[in-house]
């Protein structure tokens, strides 16, 4: 049956995708290990809210070579990026099941999430 | 030390999150501003940073028990992400004080809608987009037997989906409550068809404010690290762990912590 096989596929993606978490979220611990700082409380600078760019932020962290905040920050990438894919992957299952329709429908989701980035450089 | 303290809270709400079967959100960010005075704007996207995280790595598990209904997942997610945009506009024009309070409401509304009673039902009227898109599925029965069921209200369902998407992009939220609501409730879906359905998607509508929220700056590993690693450990330790707790008797303390935690983030927001 044709929804078995999608179902299945999907079901691999999503294995996939787990990897990717992990992936991430060892980035991100290792990554914060080495930014912690015991002598002061770092989360009293998020106390007013200071509007900074992703772009500012990485290139503080470059001049002040805080190389952990940079891969804390390739780990969050990293796990942003996977749901982007999950939906570009499901499109092209939905090719190849012959569903145009639906492959349509998940490549225009997939767009609306480029058009919704894109919205954080511009603003 | 206050990180520290920071991950165990966030591996506590992960932990409960999955016990509850809540997105960490509801949690993690009265948490971050009530106990961490952390700007609510940092606490929404480091929020939704880590519901991304959970439901990405959960998707596997949503998807083995046959439950999702993928073509219904796909549908819906025009509208939680197109939704998820017009969050992010708002959510960047909009004063804190009204992020508190809309935030309130959220919680009152969610403890208000844990007390609810879903009865099970089986749609057999089929909306013409649904035919068209093959959406009807079945779902196996505690019984083992393939229940079918069929798809109404399309329509109204991604509506609803577009209002759930503008508030998980506002509030930092899987709105997973709405989701289920606009499933369960218009599309006449089975309520454990909509809940998994929900799940699947939760990570997509996230990622959609997400993403913007991390290239605007607002997602600070500082805070966002702790949280998201935290979670995973958490909702880990809740999916493998058989718990030996009254999930009622959690639910009816949850409901009354949500009730109290509702009126200190609308008493921050007046203030």
């Amino acid at each position: 049956m044709i929804q078995d096989n999608l179902h299945s596929l999907e079901l691999k993606i999503s294995k996939l995708l787990r990897w990717g978490v992990l992936m991430a979220g060892a980035l991100m611990a290792i990554g914060w290990l080495s930014f912690l700082d015991f002598s002061q409380n770092p989360l009293l600078a998020f106390h007013d809210y200071k509007n900074e760019s992703l772009q500012q932020s990485l290139q503080s962290a470059i001049d002040s070579h805080q190389w952990g905040l940079l891969i804390a920050y390739a780990g969050l990438t990293l796990l942003i990026s996977l749901p982007l894919l999950r939906v570009l992957m499901t499109a092209i299952l939905f090719i190849k099941q012959k569903e145009k329709v639906l492959a349509i429908i998940a490549f225009f989701v997939f767009a609306i999430l480029i058009l919704s980035f894109s919205l954080g450089i511009e603003l | 030390m206050y990180e520290f303290i920071l991950l165990f809270c966030s591996i506590a709400a992960g932990f409960l999150g999955s016990l509850l079967g809540l997105g960490g959100g509801i949690i993690i960010v009265p948490t971050l501003t009530l106990l961490f005075h952390v700007n609510i704007r940092y606490a929404i996207a480091a929020s939704l940073i880590s519901i991304v995280a959970t439901s990405s790595g959960a998707a596997a598990s949503y998807l083995k028990d046959n439950l999702t209904n993928l073509r219904v997942a796909v549908l819906l997610e025009i509208g939680t992400v197109t939704g998820a945009i017009t969050g992010f506009v708002v959510a960047r024009k909009i004063q804190s004080s009204y992020l508190f309070l809309l935030f309130g409401v959220f919680l009152f509304f969610s403890a208000l809608m844990m007390l609810r009673k879903r009865g099970e039902h089986l749609s057999s009227q089929d909306h013409p987009w649904s035919q068209k898109l093959g959406l009807a599925g079945s779902f196996p029965s505690e019984r083992g037997e393939l229940r079918h069921y069929k798809v109404e209200n399309v329509p109204l369902g991604l509506s609803a989906m577009y209002f759930a998407g503008i508030l998980s992009a506002l509030l930092g939220i899987g709105s997973g409550i709405f989701k289920v609501l606009a499933m369960d409730g218009a599309m006449k879906l089975p309520m454990k068809v909509s809940s998994a359905t929900s799940n699947f998607m939760i990570g997509v509508t996230a990622t959609a404010s997400a993403g913007a929220f991390l290239l605007r700056g607002d997602i600070r590993p500082e805070i966002a690290a702790p949280v998201s690693v935290g979670i995973i450990i958490g909702s880990w330790i809740g999916a493998h762990l058989m718990v030996k707790m009254p999930a009622s008797l959690i639910r009816k303390i949850f409901v009354a912590v949500l009730a109290i935690v509702s009126i200190q983030m609308i008493l921050k927001g007046l203030a």
